[in-house]
């Protein structure tokens, strides 16, 4: 299939198609509008449904029964509608019901603004909703990204039985990219847990209530048992220069982006410089940051928020290397030449080698 | 003596303030959106009725109409709130501060979709304030989706043809409890100006459905909340007057035709009747006349129910007059000796 020039938003419609999502149930907001005007478009035409609903919280009220129902179905937002959805989200977490949710980030707290931020990790990463439970978190860096981890997310979601957020800052889900997708698209089918109306699953029971303490505990042993499974076998990141690396940068999304620019920026000076982006941020990376640990001298975590996924590195890292926080908030983007200040004054504190040869003849390769 | 030199007094109104003491900032809305108007409107009817604009409580939802309190009354207290959470963050500080005119500002987004389990309860409780819907029938902010009061029939931009039922807000409204109820149009200056001042004299929970054309998702051919479907569908149930406390009621018209409502505040509220059999203080009459005309296709406007006696919500809870927040401390603290008597009944 060729490549075709869209917006990171409209990529998530035609991958959730052809990953065989029939539901798409939406409330408008800036900057994911994209998402649901393309559904609108495209999903009546796959033999799917489209419903714009009254609020997020019908949204993911009406993916709670969707999904009961044994539908792949999705919905998209951005954080104060997914704040919204909290309550729906934790029901179905409990009821161990899959569907995919695209939260396209915006500034906050509250109304915030449009622009974009990266200040929704506390609430989709670490759960957001009530109980002991977590969502599988995917972070795209590119319009073509956006597609392949829907299509990702998909089934994630099917497979544990848990909403499955794809979670981009507003630029991701905003800018144009050459897309390539599938050349095969999935079938939607049925799955047997599923409460479909027939005599074969008639007897099945999707619920989040269990009124015996004993009971309930187990159902959570079980959701804690899929998460060190998704963790185990689930957790993606791309290391960029990061192998040999002394000052190893940690971001996601669009930073992901600034941060290669900032490592080649760096190799190209001889510096031992590289990315760790983490893919998932549930799971996260952990073993890949405790590993990098072992050569790097120092980590900079780069955010468009106050911090919030440095919480994780530093758990990873558990002390044995410094962690640098840059960040910028309130729609406004770190550069390459704020993060490369705080690069180069580590350089000089921890003495970082400089190399003037082997470093430049391998980026002329690049 | 005058002097050469000497500028024109502006002219003031009631309580000494000119016009230019009601203004707000700059509209950042389209030009000739329906909103604006309603802001001047606004303006008009407080500096006509000698509000002191300290006095008002402007609150807010969502949305491109959530954002019109900012253009009108800067001297104003605001509250720009929650999407679909006009309602609920109305009723807090309704309660806390019973002292102040409130004038709510909302959509037919904020408040027919998301916000519609807030307003159905507002109304029901008669809590007093002005509750405007500025109505376009689209998502403006979000680029033109339809809203919840969209009609039947009625075309987007991009040819997709809404076939649901709109939400009468009018209609629901009388039905939960709402005393003062009504549509206008923002292009009918005259209507919607007596509309709003008889609004700020009436005592419970006022409902205004404003039709306010969208110019850029709404304007066209095929929309039903468009400037030209408005001026052609607009079909005035009655003739709206408002004849103000501070002003002498004159005597020149035919009372037969003429209902005149008395107030809570002594003002007037002049109705005459453009159609046969409509009574503004008959519930069912009023439910059934706007069912009837949306089956006609036609957009009624005027005053459909006003109620004057009913208690508010405040009259209910049976609160004190002061505002919460500025009780003092004598007002709210046993002094020594009472508190002693009550601690020695204890013993």
């Amino acid at each position: 299939m060729h490549k075709q020039l869209m917006k990171g938003n409209e990529a998530v419609v035609r991958a959730a198609i052809l990953a065989g999502c029939r539901g798409f149930y939406g409330y408008p907001i800036t900057p994911a509008s994209e998402i649901t005007e393309t559904a609108a478009e495209l999903m009546p035409k796959a033999g799917g449904v489209f419903l714009q609903a009254e609020s997020e919280v019908a949204a993911i009220n009406m993916l709670y029964g969707a999904s009961s129902a044994g539908v792949r179905c999705m919905t998209a937002s951005s954080g104060p509608g997914i704040s919204l959805m909290q309550e729906g989200v934790s029901y179905m977490a409990g009821a161990e019901l899959p569907c995919v949710i695209a939260d396209i980030t915006r500034g906050g707290p509250g109304l915030g603004n449009l622009g974009s931020e990266q200040s929704d990790y506390h609430q989709v990463v670490k759960g957001g909703g009530n109980g002991s439970y977590k969502t599988i978190v995917l972070a795209p860096h590119s319009a073509q990204e956006m597609a392949d981890l829907t299509a990702l997310a998909f089934e994630l979601a099917d497979k544990y039985r848990t909403p499955v957020y794809l979670m981009a800052d507003g630029f991701i889900g905003q800018m144009m990219e050459p897309v390539e997708f599938p050349q095969a698209a999935v079938a939607p089918k049925t799955p047997e847990w599923a409460v479909a109306g027939t005599r074969e699953t008639r007897g099945n029971l999707i619920t989040s209530l269990f009124m015996d303490n004993d009971e309930l505990e187990q159902r959570l042993i079980r959701l804690q048992a899929k998460y060190a499974q998704a963790e185990r076998e689930e957790t993606r990141s791309e290391s960029f220069y990061s192998e040999d690396a002394e000052i190893v940068l940690v971001g996601y999304g669009i930073v992901g982006r600034i941060l290669k620019a900032v490592t080649m920026e760096a190799r190209a000076m001889g510096l031992p410089v590289g990315l760790l982006r983490p893919i998932t941020l549930f799971p996260f990376p952990k073993l890949e940051v405790a590993r990098h640990a072992k050569h790097a001298k120092a980590f900079v975590v780069v955010e468009m928020s106050n911090g919030q996924m440095i919480e994780d590195v530093r758990l990873a890292v558990n002390g044995a290397r410094p962690v640098e926080f840059v960040n910028r908030m309130g729609g406004n983007v770190p550069t390459r030449e704020q993060i490369m200040e705080v690069v180069l004054r580590l350089v000089m504190e921890h003495n970082v080698r400089r190399s003037e040869t082997a470093e430049e003849a391998r980026l002329a390769h690049v | 003596m005058a002097t050469a030199t000497a500028t024109p007094t502006p002219k003031v109104n009631r309580i000494g303030l000119p016009i230019l003491e009601y203004r707000g900032g700059k509209s950042t809305l389209c030009a000739g959106c329906g909103h604006n108007a309603i802001s001047e409107r606004i303006i008009d009817a407080l500096y006509e009725m000698g509000v002191e604009p300290e006095r008002v409580m402007k609150m807010s939802g969502i949305g491109c109409s959530s954002k019109s309190p900012a253009y009108f009354l800067s001297r104003s207290h605001s509250f720009n709130s929650v999407h679909g959470r006009m309602a609920a963050v109305s009723t807090g500080a309704v309660l806390a501060n019973q002292q102040l005119l409130t004038l709510g500002v909302s959509g037919d987004g904020d408040t027919a979709s998301i916000g519609t389990g807030g307003f159905v309860h507002l109304m029901r409780r008669n809590l007093p304030m002005i509750y405007i819907i500025e109505n376009n029938g689209v998502y403006g902010l979000t680029k033109g989706q339809f809203s919840a009061t969209a009609d039947i029939g009625s075309k987007l931009k991009t040819g997709v043809i809404n076939d649901l039922p709109p939400i009468d807000t009018c209609s629901l409204a009388i039905q939960l409890g709402a005393t003062f109820v009504g549509r206008s149009f923002s292009g009918d200056k005259k209507q919607l100006l007596a509309m709003l001042k008889a609004a700020i004299a009436h005592k419970g929970t006022v409902l205004l459905d404003v039709i306010s054309p969208c110019v850029t998702f709404n304007d066209h051919e095929g929309s039903t909340k468009s400037y030209k479907f408005m001026q052609e569908k607009d079909e005035p149930i009655n003739e709206v007057g408002f004849v103000p406390s501070f002003e002498e009621i004159d005597v020149d018209y035919d009372s037969g035709e003429i209902r005149d409502i008395t107030m809570h505040d002594g003002s007037s509220l002049r109705l005459r009747k453009l159609h046969e059999d409509f009574d503004p203080t008959d519930k069912i009459n009023s439910v059934r006349t706007l069912m009837e005309s949306h089956e006609k296709g036609e957009v009624l406007t005027g005053v459909f129910y006003i109620e004057t006696g009913k208690p508010t919500f405040i009259d209910l809870l049976n609160i004190v007059d002061e505002p919460l927040g500025q009780q003092l401390e004598s007002a709210t603290k046993p002094t020594r000796e009472i508190f002693d008597k009550l601690m020695n009944n204890l013993k």
